[in-house]
C-alpha cells in the first residue's frame, strides 16, 4: 500500500501515523478505511484507543462488524475500549470463548477482564486443568490472557509460590525469572513488593526504588505505572503543588501533567488528583461544562471521560434527578438499566448499585431472592462473587446475618470475629464491621484500658478520634466523663461545651444526662440564657431542664409563647 | 434534604460525617422510615443523632417500631417534646 494514501487516510480519522510506523499494514485501502470509518464514525469509538490496537488495522472489516453487533448485543462494548484487539478474532470462536466464560464463570468476568473473548476456549480449559487448584477464576482467565504456555505459567506459579509471592493478574505480566529478580531487588532494598511493579522489568524497578531512597520518598505503586525517567519528572513537576504524592498523576505522562496543572492556573480552578484520570483535553472540556450548567466542581467528575460526563449531566437533566458522584461510576446506559431494572422488581434504587454494572445488580439480586435475603444498600458495595463468599463466610463463622458485614472483605469478616473471641469470648457486635480490624482492635484496647463500656456506635469513629476525646476528658475533667454518649462527641465540641456547663457548676449531671451534648455550643447558651429570663434552673432534679429537650419547633414556640406572655404584662 | 451536615461535623467530628456520606442510602431510607411514621422533625433528629441513621433499614425500622409501641399512640409529641429519648435507642 502506498505510504502517501496511508498517511492521509490516517490523518483524515485524526489518527497519528508516527505512531503506527512500526506497524505493517498489509490490509486493503479500502478495506482499512472500512475499519476507521465503521469504528470512529459510526460507532464513536476514540481514534487514540484504536491506534493502541493496531493490529486491527490489518482484519478484514466484515469480521469487525460481526464482532462489534455481537459485543454490544451482549452489553460488552463499554467494555471494550481497552482491548480493541478482541475484534480481530474469528466471529465464532469469539462467541463461543464469550459463551464459556458466562456460564463458568460469570457475566462480572466478562467486563472485568474482556480480553479473555481473544482467547480459544479450548487454552481456557487446559489452563483450568493445570491450575485449578492453585488459581483463582480471575487468575484462571488472566493466566489465559497472557503470553506465556502451560510451561512458563507453571515456573510462574512456582515461583510465586516459592518466592511467597501472593498470585495476583498482574504476576502474568512476567515471566518467571523477572518474578524472581523482582522479588530478590525487594528484599534487598528491603521493600514490599507492590502488584504494579510487574508492569515495570527488574532493571527499571530497581531504578524507581533508588530513585525514591536516594531522595527520601515513600514508594508508591503508581509508580511502577510509568518508566524511571518519567518518575523522576512528575514528581519535580508535582512537588510544589501538593504536600501528599499525587498517585493518580502518574497515570499521565509527563507533559500531560504539566498540562493539566497549566488549565487549573488558568481556569482559576482548585487541582484534584482525580483530574488525572483524564487527558488535558478532556479535564479543560469539564471544567467548562461544569462552569457553564454551573455545577460545583467535585473530584468526582473526572471519574468518567468527557462525553460519558455529558452523557450522563444530560440523562440527569432530562430525567429530573440529582447528579451523585455514585452515578459516576457508571456510563449513562448503565444508569438507565439500572434504574428500569429496579422499576421493574419493584426495588429502591440505593446509591451503593451504581457501584455496580447493571448485570453484577442483577446477579446479586437474583442471588438474594434465590437465598431469602432481604436486598440491602451494603449488599451491592461487593463485587458479586466476593458477596456470596462473604455470607458463607458469615455461616461458616455462624455470624448472624447483617447488612454491615458487606463492608468488609471475607478475610477481615474473620480477623475481626477472632478479635472478639480474643478479647470477649463472644462473636462481634454488628457495628464493629464499620472499621477494619485493626481499627476495631485499637477501639476496644483503648477502651479496655480506660475501663469504657463497650458499645455499637463506637466503632461508627476511629480509634484516633476516640483517643483524642478521651485524652481532652481524663486531662481536664477527669475519668468519670469517659462514658461512650460522651466520647463519641468530638474533642473540639466537647473543648467547647465542658467549659461552659463547669462553669455553671453542673458538669456532672452530663454523666447521666449526656443529650445536651447533642446540641451546639449556640443553641445550649441561647436556651441557659432563656432559661435565665424566666426564672428556671438550669438542672431539675437529677437531669437538665427539660427545655434543653425540646425540638427546636417546640423550643421557639415556647419562646414565643412566653414572649407573648410578657407582651401581655406590659400592655 | 435539608440537613445541617455541618451541625454533624461540629458535634461529632469528620469520621461520623464520612460515615453519614458513606451510608447515604440507609441514612435516606430510614428517614423515609420516620416520614411515613408521621415524625415532623427529622432533619433536627439526624443532626442530633447521626448514628441511629447508620444502621441498615431493615434493623432501624424495627428497633423504631418497638420504641414507638413502648412510647404509645402520642409517640410524635412525647418525642417533639423531650428529644433526649432517642438516645435510648443507641
Amino acid at each position: 500500500m502506498n505510504e502517501y494514501d496511508l498517511v492521509k487516510l490516517f490523518l483524515k480519522y485524526h489518527i497519528d501515523y508516527e505512531s503506527l510506523k512500526e506497524i505493517t499494514i498489509t490490509n486493503d485501502i479500502n478495506n482499512l478505511e472500512e475499519i476507521l470509518r465503521y469504528l470512529i464514525n459510526e460507532k464513536k469509538i476514540s481514534p487514540k484507543n484504536l491506534a493502541k490496537s493496531p493490529s486491527i488495522f490489518n482484519t478484514k472489516s466484515i469480521t469487525i462488524k460481526d464482532n462489534f453487533s455481537f459485543l454490544e448485543e451482549v452489553n460488552l462494548k463499554k467494555a471494550l475500549s481497552n482491548c480493541l484487539h478482541v475484534l480481530n478474532t474469528n466471529n465464532d470462536k469469539l462467541k463461543e470463548t464469550y459463551y464459556y466464560v458466562l456460564e463458568n464463570y460469570g457475566p462480572s468476568y466478562l467486563e472485568k477482564i474482556t480480553s479473555i473473548l481473544s482467547v480459544p476456549v479450548e487454552r481456557i480449559k487446559l489452563i483450568e486443568l493445570s491450575f485449578s487448584d492453585t488459581l483463582s477464576k480471575e487468575n484462571i482467565l488472566s493466566a489465559a490472557t497472557s503470553k506465556f504456555d502451560i510451561f512458563d505459567l507453571t515456573k510462574i506459579i512456582n515461583t510465586c509460590i516459592n518466592e511467597k509471592i501472593k498470585i495476583l493478574p498482574t504476576v502474568f505480566l512476567r515471566n518467571s525469572d523477572e518474578i524472581k529478580a523482582l522479588s530478590t531487588i525487594c528484599h534487598q532494598k528491603k521493600v514490599s513488593l507492590n502488584t504494579t511493579m510487574f508492569h515495570r522489568s527488574p532493571d527499571e524497578v530497581e531504578q524507581i526504588i533508588n530513585f525514591c531512597q536516594e531522595n527520601s520518598l515513600a514508594i508508591l505503586g503508581a509508580y511502577f505505572l510509568r518508566k524511571p525517567d518519567e518518575v523522576e519528572e512528575i514528581i519535580n513537576i508535582t512537588k510544589n503543588i501538593s504536600d501528599k504524592p499525587l498517585s493518580l498523576a502518574f497515570n499521565r505522562t509527563p507533559s500531560e501533567v504539566k498540562d493539566i496543572i497549566k488549565i487549573c492556573q488558568e481556569e482559576q480552578t482548585p487541582l484534584t488528583s482525580n483530574m488525572f484520570l483524564r487527558t488535558p483535553d478532556e479535564v479543560k472540556k469539564i471544567i467548562k461544562l461544569c462552569q457553564k450548567e454551573n455545577i460545583p466542581l467535585t473530584g468526582s467528575h473526572f471519574q468518567q471521560p468527557y462525553q460519558d460526563f455529558e452523557d450522563i449531566l444530560g440523562y440527569c437533566q432530562e430525567n429530573n434527578l440529582n447528579l451523585t458522584a455514585s452515578m459516576l461510576f457508571r456510563k449513562k446506559d448503565e444508569i438507565s438499566s439500572i434504574r428500569s431494572f429496579c422499576n421493574e422488581k419493584n426495588l429502591p434504587i440505593y446509591e451503593t448499585m451504581y457501584k455496580r454494572t447493571p448485570s453484577e445488580v442483577e446477579e446479586i439480586f437474583n442471588y438474594c431472592s434465590k437465598n431469602n435475603l432481604s436486598i440491602t444498600p451494603n449488599l451491592f458495595r461487593k463485587k458479586p462473587h466476593e458477596t456470596t463468599t462473604i455470607i458463607t463466610t458469615c455461616k461458616n463463622l455462624k455470624l448472624p446475618p447483617s447488612s454491615v458485614v458487606f463492608k468488609r472483605t471475607p478475610d477481615e469478616i474473620i480477623d475481626i470475629t477472632s478479635i472478639f473471641l480474643k478479647y470477649f469470648k463472644t462473636l462481634p457486635i454488628k457495628n464493629a464491621f464499620n472499621q477494619k480490624p485493626k481499627e476495631v482492635e485499637d477501639i476496644i484496647k483503648l477502651c479496655l484500658s480506660k475501663n469504657i463500656a463497650i458499645t455499637g456506635t463506637l466503632f461508627q469513629k476511629k480509634a484516633p478520634s476516640i483517643k483524642d476525646s478521651i485524652d481532652y476528658l481524663e486531662k481536664n475533667y477527669g475519668e468519670k466523663y469517659l462514658k461512650p454518649l460522651i466520647i463519641i462527641k468530638d474533642k473540639n465540641h466537647l473543648a467547647k461545651v465542658f467549659p461552659l456547663l463547669d462553669s455553671l457548676g453542673v458538669l456532672d449531671i452530663v454523666i447521666n444526662s449526656p443529650s445536651i451534648l447533642t446540641l451546639t455550643e449556640e443553641e445550649i447558651k441561647d436556651r441557659i440564657a432563656f432559661l435565665d429570663r424566666i426564672n428556671e434552673n438550669i438542672v431539675v432534679g437529677e437531669t437538665f431542664n427539660s427545655l434543653f429537650g425540646l425540638s427546636r419547633k417546640n423550643y421557639l414556640l415556647r419562646v414565643e409563647k412566653e414572649n407573648n406572655k410578657e407582651g401581655a404584662l406590659t400592655l | 434534604m435539608d440537613i445541617d451536615f455541618s451541625k454533624i461535623n461540629d458535634i461529632y467530628g469528620k469520621d461520623i460525617l464520612y460515615s453519614c456520606g458513606e451510608n447515604f442510602d440507609d441514612l435516606v431510607e430510614n428517614i423515609t422510615i420516620l416520614k411515613k411514621l408521621g415524625i415532623e422533625n427529622i432533619y433536627e433528629v439526624v443532626e442530633r443523632y447521626p448514628l441511629l441513621f447508620l444502621d441498615d433499614s431493615k434493623d432501624f425500622s424495627s428497633k423504631i417500631n418497638n420504641f414507638f409501641l413502648h412510647l404509645g399512640t402520642n409517640y410524635k409529641e412525647i418525642l417533639e417534646n423531650n428529644m433526649t429519648l432517642w438516645e435510648e435507642l443507641l
